[in-house]
């Protein structure tokens, strides 16, 4: 092929590939402001190809003891200050509690356990914001010493599958139930909150509550001490009570799930989602999210690099093309997906399917820009390789 | 060189025998026991060992403990081992990595290997002919009694006990509706969490069946067990009822046998 040739097929490839960006574009803002194709929207927002790092287990975890995470099942108030307090005797670094105590119950109990989370050092509470109101604990529990978190999982653009975090959340001027028990830890300061994590950060998931040291309620108030507390953040939060296979309380979709597509029944507590959050920080194991424009630069290359090449091939023969444009598009899919997932093991996040989704739309659009092409060649005399 | 070789080789083999000076535990199963400082002591969950503790594992216990790394480390034998034997009992994970998970999953996708999992809309109701063990139940005793309602007056029971860590399953045919097997049988040999059921049908898809689960525990486990019902010994005890009658009803009300 003579250098004249190449530039043209040069050229095409290019054209091509804006042809397939701008197409995308369309499809895209159609699929955004149609009401109509919601429901497609939201199908797409609930699968990530990366979920199946997790739900396969891919990554080789490693179980942690500096989090420690206390049941407390439906223990009552009572009981709950007791555990408290066995907790406090083993010196932990900070003490989350994940539970609101919304209203008052029995004036004795709530005296005790009052005092119990008064006298508790390092203590971390929870709240949520639910749309424009703030949940919380009653007044009467409101103890001056200690913190306060947002235990919000849901985030704007993310549906139900807990996939990132906000450790501060700007509207509210406050930070997340994890980010402030990490605070308390002394793990990381304020002006790490405020900068790092004001925008959402893909949470490195490491597994279940069977990744983490638990102890049921009961364990906690039989024990004289429980030493892997000592300087460990302990969360005392919900973790199922019997039957933990149909319990869904407080059990949320993540990565986690074993269904990577269509997942139908909850799979992780939300004080285990709290977990996971702050063991990346711990185990130093954040997730670098590559940026969109990294993204679509990655995009316009391989669409351009992959057009080119099947462009070649469609010319040495249109047969062989139009028998294996199908079996590139899977085997370039395969591998894309399972460089993201190399990637993410050395903890970078590349959100791989728009890179997935306009490579292969490159290959469908060379038929389209051949007819247009021809089209141009009859009405202006458009010159292309591509022309028969 | 190769005495450099050697030095390193060395230093890389022995390096967790010497980076490691304690080991928190992660989770116990059965009973272990640990000497430390001339005194002994059970190991329970959340507990710190060093490198003086030795160890006595029971028959069918397990212990697994992590290093500051997160590495885990397993003893599910029984016998004596030192803080050195514990470390270097490292947990067996898969040895395959990322890309032949991955290339092994896509080969099952394609072929469709998975398949659709069974989708019902009922829930089971059947009538369950077992009565003890009850479900979900400790026992401690080294003979293990099952026992279970009778159907037609010439049925034939089929008992089928399940090794849940193991996924082995022993089957009975018997002609009367109580079987009795020791500690000691092949069956128990491996693992503690067991659960077992009975039917007339020969042959029955085993996933149509509820099971009722049981855990076989130590002696000295199943007296720290009852310990947390003392009041309620007592105050059967002021009551009248014999120390049998006592380990009946704690079994009955709260699932720990003896």
């Amino acid at each position: 092929m003579s250098k004249i040739k190449a530039n043209q097929l040069v050229k095409d490839a290019f054209l091509s590939t804006v042809m397939t960006f701008v197409i995308a574009g369309i499809l895209y803002f159609t699929f955004i402001n149609l009401a109509v194709l919601d429901p497609f929207e939201k199908a797409f927002k609930d699968f990530k190809f990366t979920d199946i790092f997790y739900s396969e287990r891919f990554n080789s975890s490693k179980r942690s003891d500096n989090i420690v995470l206390v049941n407390v099942k439906h223990a009552n108030r009572f009981e709950l200050a007791q555990a408290i307090d066995k907790v406090n005797g083993n010196n932990p670094k900070a003490l989350g509690v994940d539970i609101i105590f919304k209203d008052l119950k029995l004036a004795f109990t709530d005296s005790i356990l009052k005092e119990t989370l008064s006298r508790t050092p390092n203590l971390v509470l929870s709240y949520y914001k639910d749309g424009d109101s703030i949940v919380e604990n009653h007044d009467y529990f409101n103890i001056p010493d200690a913190s306060k978190g947002y235990i919000n999982l849901d985030l704007e653009g993310q549906n139900t599958v807990v996939r990132d975090f906000l450790g501060y959340n700007k509207n509210l001027d406050a930070h997340s139930f994890s980010a402030e028990l990490l605070l308390k830890s002394g793990q990381i300061d304020t002006d790490f909150i405020d900068q790092r994590l004001k925008k959402p950060i893909p949470i490195n998931y490491i597994g279940g509550d069977d990744m983490f040291l638990s102890f049921d309620i009961e364990e906690v108030m039989a024990s004289e001490t429980i030493p892997a507390m000592k300087n460990a953040i302990v969360l005392l939060g919900y973790l199922g009570d019997e039957n933990p296979e149909f319990d869904i309380e407080d059990k949320h979709f993540t990565p986690l799930n074993k269904a990577w597509v269509g997942r139908a029944v909850p799979d992780t507590y939300g004080v285990t989602i709290h977990a996971n959050i702050m063991n990346m920080f711990l185990s130093k194991s954040l997730l670098y999210r590559a940026p969109n424009f990294i993204i679509y630069l990655i995009a316009i290359i391989l669409c351009f690099g992959l057009t080119y090449v099947t462009m070649k091939l469609y010319l040495k023969n249109n047969f062989v093309f139009d028998i294996i444009q199908r079996p590139i598009q899977l085997v370039f899919s395969v591998l894309l997906l399972y460089l993201a997932l190399l990637l993410l093991q050395t903890n970078i996040y590349l959100d791989v399917i728009p890179i997935i989704l306009l490579c292969l739309l490159g290959l469908e659009m060379i038929d389209y820009y051949v007819y247009l092409v021809e089209y141009l060649n009859k009405k202006f005399g458009w010159q292309s390789m591509l022309l028969s | 060189m190769a005495k450099y070789a050697f030095i390193l080789i060395f230093c890389f083999t022995f390096q967790s025998a010497f980076t490691q000076d304690s080991l928190c535990v992660f989770k116990v199963n059965g009973s272990v026991l640990k000497t430390s400082a001339n005194a002994i002591q059970v190991v329970k969950k959340g507990d710190y060992i060093i490198r003086s503790d030795k160890f006595v594992l029971d028959n069918a216990s397990n212990i697994l403990s992590i290093d500051k790394l997160g590495n885990a480390y397993v003893l599910n034998q029984k016998g004596n081992y030192s803080f050195k034997d514990f470390i270097s009992n490292k947990e067996s994970k898969s040895s395959s990595g990322l890309t032949s998970k991955y290339f092994k999953l896509i080969w099952k996708e394609l072929r469709n290997a998975n398949g659709n999992a069974t989708l019902i809309g009922g829930v089971f109701r059947g009538e369950q002919l077992m009565i003890f063990p009850r479900d979900t139940v400790k026992i401690a005793s080294s003979k293990i009694a099952f026992g279970w309602k009778r159907a037609d007056e010439d049925s034939k029971y089929y008992v089928f006990i399940r090794d849940i860590e193991n996924d082995k399953t022993a089957k009975f045919e018997l002609n009367t509706n109580e079987l009795t097997l020791y500690k000691a049988n092949p069956i128990f040999s491996n693992g503690t969490f067991f659960e077992w059921v009975v039917t007339t049908d020969e042959f029955p898809n085993l996933d149509n069946l509820t099971f009722f689960s049981f855990e076989l525990i130590n002696k000295s486990e199943y007296k720290s067990l009852i310990k947390d019902y003392s009041a309620f010994q007592q105050e059967l005890k002021a009551l009248g009822f014999s120390s049998e009658d006592i380990k009946n009803a704690i079994c009955e009300a709260y699932g720990i046998c003896n």
